[in-house]
């Protein structure tokens, strides 16, 4: 078996026809900051993808040898600016993944002053729902000054030559609604308005549009299962067929080095439910292009995240973030890639 | 290019080298947060320290590039010098990092630093070193703004008159030297022979001169390195410092000094051979002094710089009975105007001397002094004959670079 621990599923599909598609976004748009947490997804024929554009360039020195003076893992915004500022970049793709189109999309008309230093729609997911583009993350710009965060759909529209924002839709949590951070829900492609809020036991809400409310409609809590780690949303959920429905989690080690300074390590894992919401199948854990390794405790370090995924023409599109800096595409055939989930 | 570089890096994975190539491929396409993260990591999987050298200072540079990271830039040079603390290129970016935060005294130290190994290695455009010469710079522009002194302002004027400076270093260098001013003294040294315009026999034995502005240097080429001359010297001043007579001392000449200063000419029958006179210049009677001396009636050299008194002192002088091969009058008509100049050199003319040097400036923009010659007793090289209506000293004395 391939040693995903030790080269990733990038370099995996590498040696099985896929590629590997670097997104290059122009410093005018980005000032050289992060771009992270692409979503991709087709919709009118065109393959289009929203990226995470930050105030910050993380820092993180896996290996250790270079800390920064604050820790191995720093968000490194401004010194002058303690905030943390999510912009969001919509861009389309041309047939060979490159980008043929980038621009920021403007919310202005509907922002308010921030109550709270995260500012901004994070890790949106993209889909479309009834012919209406959506993307859905987390919000904890305006709830309160201390991070309550909620998922929020974004509705956004391309008018005169931009994309722009033409509503915005909060997302109660289920239930009182009484949690501190709501994120990482995942929009199920082909059931709109619905969401896999929690994986593990698989947790699905509907959210009505009209009332504001969302309600659970499935959750079984006897379907638990011993797991590493918590499985946390990643991409958009796909119907595979049969009912069946895939996605991509991610899971999160945050640990401590020797002074107690924090750093983290993110895993991957592919996930198939039945039709009746039944975990069929999951993955081994992986990275998309590695990590480095503590030789002393066998401790890994590295940042990925993966919040988007396509089927197009013959393969799978995987869009991740790198070290919270830089964005890919990972092209699987999917011959190579339903392989790759059954085997491992 | 980007591709083939990610599908190698991709393929070997552990590969430091072909992560930094990687790295160095964002850090050209302007994807400074994805660059970071690659040198980073090329840096964590190496163990050769000069490639970690160069990764800290690419990560310095990508968040050089992006605004109030400071902290950010400072620690990944400083890990960078630490790694290899004889090499320049680190130490020159700090230099420049603690230039746009005016702390000069860690600007003056990192500077010192790389200016240590006597070599200078050349520039490094793959990690931003333009080069010896800017660490120069940063070495006067720290001490200017830690003491204000001259040293800061030597080094300014050999920066801009000693090197052939472009672009953006040169600019920088004209506009500081705009700032500080010229310093108080432009001295002849040894390096400087191949350019000396008019070199004299034994000027291979001088490694520094004394005047002010070559004056003793003008006197040595107008007369072919003399040895054995003679001068008055009227304002002498202190007896080394900006002295027109202690290199000609040394090249065996005899005069006589006067000043008015009771410690400076201590300080001169302490340390030098020749006499000096504590007195008045304008309360001599020079044919006395002559007499008394046994000078002859052509002396070599005449000085007169007495501030507000030259003029006094030049009507006192029995131009009649004895005459000087060269003198030097200052008239300071930069800051008093024309007057005195005037009347120096209708007094002059009128005893048969002509300006071989008019508008001596110590700056490119500041005359001060006039040199003249008398041609019944001197026939100035060829060279020297090319007047100018006003001469800047150093483009006076030196070839352009």
């Amino acid at each position: 078996m391939h040693d995903l621990r030790h080269h990733g599923l990038v370099h995996y599909a590498l040696k099985r026809g896929g590629s590997i598609h670097p997104i290059i976004l122009p410093k005018a748009l980005t000032g050289e900051t992060g771009i992270m947490n692409p979503s991709i997804f087709l919709h009118d024929g065109r393959v289009l993808m929203n990226v995470r554009h930050v105030n910050y360039t993380l820092y993180h020195s896996e290996g250790k040898k270079f800390p920064h003076a604050w820790g191995p893992l720093q968000y490194l915004h401004p010194e002058n600016d303690i905030s943390l500022t999510t912009y969001n970049i919509m861009t389309e793709l041309n047939g060979d993944l490159e980008v043929i189109h980038a621009g920021r999309i403007d919310t202005t008309e509907l922002d308010t002053k921030p109550t709270w230093n995260f500012i901004g729609l994070e890790d949106g997911r993209l889909f479309s729902w009834d012919d209406r583009l959506f993307l859905c993350g987390v919000r904890r710009d305006c709830y309160d000054s201390e991070g309550k965060g909620r998922m929020e759909m974004q509705e956004i529209e391309y008018v005169d030559n931009r994309w722009k924002e033409v509503a915005r839709h909060p997302i109660k949590a289920p239930g009182d609604d009484g949690t501190y951070c709501e994120k990482n829900w995942m929009p199920i492609i082909d059931m709109p308005w619905h969401f896999i809020k929690w994986c593990n036991p698989v947790e699905v809400v509907r959210y009505d549009e009209e009332s504001g409310d969302t309600i659970t409609v499935h959750l079984d809590e006897s379907k638990f299962q011993e797991m590493p780690r918590d499985l946390r949303g990643g991409t958009q959920v796909h119907p595979i067929g049969n009912g069946q429905h895939m996605t991509i989690t991610h899971e999160v080690d945050l640990n401590r080095d020797v002074f107690h300074r924090k750093d983290g390590h993110y895993n991957h894992r592919i996930l198939i439910w039945d039709a009746e919401w039944n975990l069929i199948h999951y993955t081994t854990d992986f990275h998309f292009l590695g990590s480095q390794t503590d030789p002393t405790s066998g401790q890994e370090y590295n940042i990925e995240f993966a919040t988007g995924m396509a089927f197009l023409n013959g393969n799978v599109l995987i869009a991740f973030g790198y070290q919270d800096n830089g964005t890919f595409i990972l092209k699987m055939p999917e011959e190579e890639f339903f392989d790759f989930v059954r085997r491992c | 290019m980007l591709q083939q570089l990610l599908n190698d890096h991709v393929l070997d994975g552990k590969n430091p080298y072909k992560c930094y190539d990687l790295a160095k491929e964002y850090d050209r396409l302007e994807q400074g947060a994805m660059a970071v993260s690659l040198y980073l990591k090329a840096a964590d999987l190496s163990s050769d320290p000069e490639l970690q050298y160069k990764c800290m200072i690419g990560i310095a540079r990508c968040y050089e590039r992006k605004e109030n990271r400071g902290y950010t830039v400072e620690g990944a040079l400083l890990d960078a010098a630490a790694l290899l603390p004889m090499r320049p290129e680190a130490l020159y970016h700090l230099c420049k990092h603690y230039e746009l935060k005016a702390e000069w005294k860690r600007c003056l130290f990192f500077a010192n630093l790389a200016l240590q190994p006597e070599e200078d290695m050349g520039e490094n455009c793959e990690l931003g070193y333009p080069g010896w010469i800017h660490l120069k710079y940063y070495q006067a522009l720290s001490k200017w703004y830690i003491t204000g002194q001259q040293d800061a302002k030597e080094l300014l004027f050999d920066l801009k008159y000693k090197h052939k400076l472009k672009g953006l270093l040169k600019d920088k260098v004209d506009r500081m030297i705009k700032t500080t001013y010229f310093p108080t003294a432009i001295p002849y040294v040894s390096n400087d022979i191949e350019r000396f315009k008019f070199p004299f026999h034994g000027i291979e034995t001088i490694p520094k001169n004394n005047s002010k502005h070559f004056q003793d240097m003008f006197v040595l080429s107008a007369l072919e390195g003399k040895t054995g001359g003679t001068y008055l010297e009227i304002g002498s001043g202190d007896p080394f410092e900006h002295s027109n007579t202690a290199l000609l001392e040394k090249f065996g000449w005899k005069g006589i000094s006067i000043d008015l200063s009771e410690a400076l000419c201590c300080k001169f029958k302490e340390n030098r051979i020749n006499t000096v006179i504590c007195a008045d210049a304008m309360q001599i009677n020079y044919e006395d002094l002559f007499s008394k001396h046994c000078v002859d009636n052509v002396i070599d050299y005449l000085q007169i710089d007495c501030d507000d008194a030259s003029m006094g002192v030049l009507h006192k002088i029995p131009f009649n009975r004895y005459k000087f091969r060269i003198i030097t009058f200052e008239h300071d008509s930069y800051r008093l105007g024309t007057a005195k100049k005037t009347a120096a050199k209708e007094l002059l003319l009128k005893h048969g001397y002509v300006i071989a040097v008019p508008d001596v400036k110590i700056t490119p923009d500041h005359p001060y002094e006039d040199w003249y010659i008398h041609p019944d007793l001197i026939d100035l090289p060829k060279e020297m004959k090319k007047v100018k209506e006003s001469n800047f000293v150093w483009d006076y004395f030196m070839e352009e670079l």
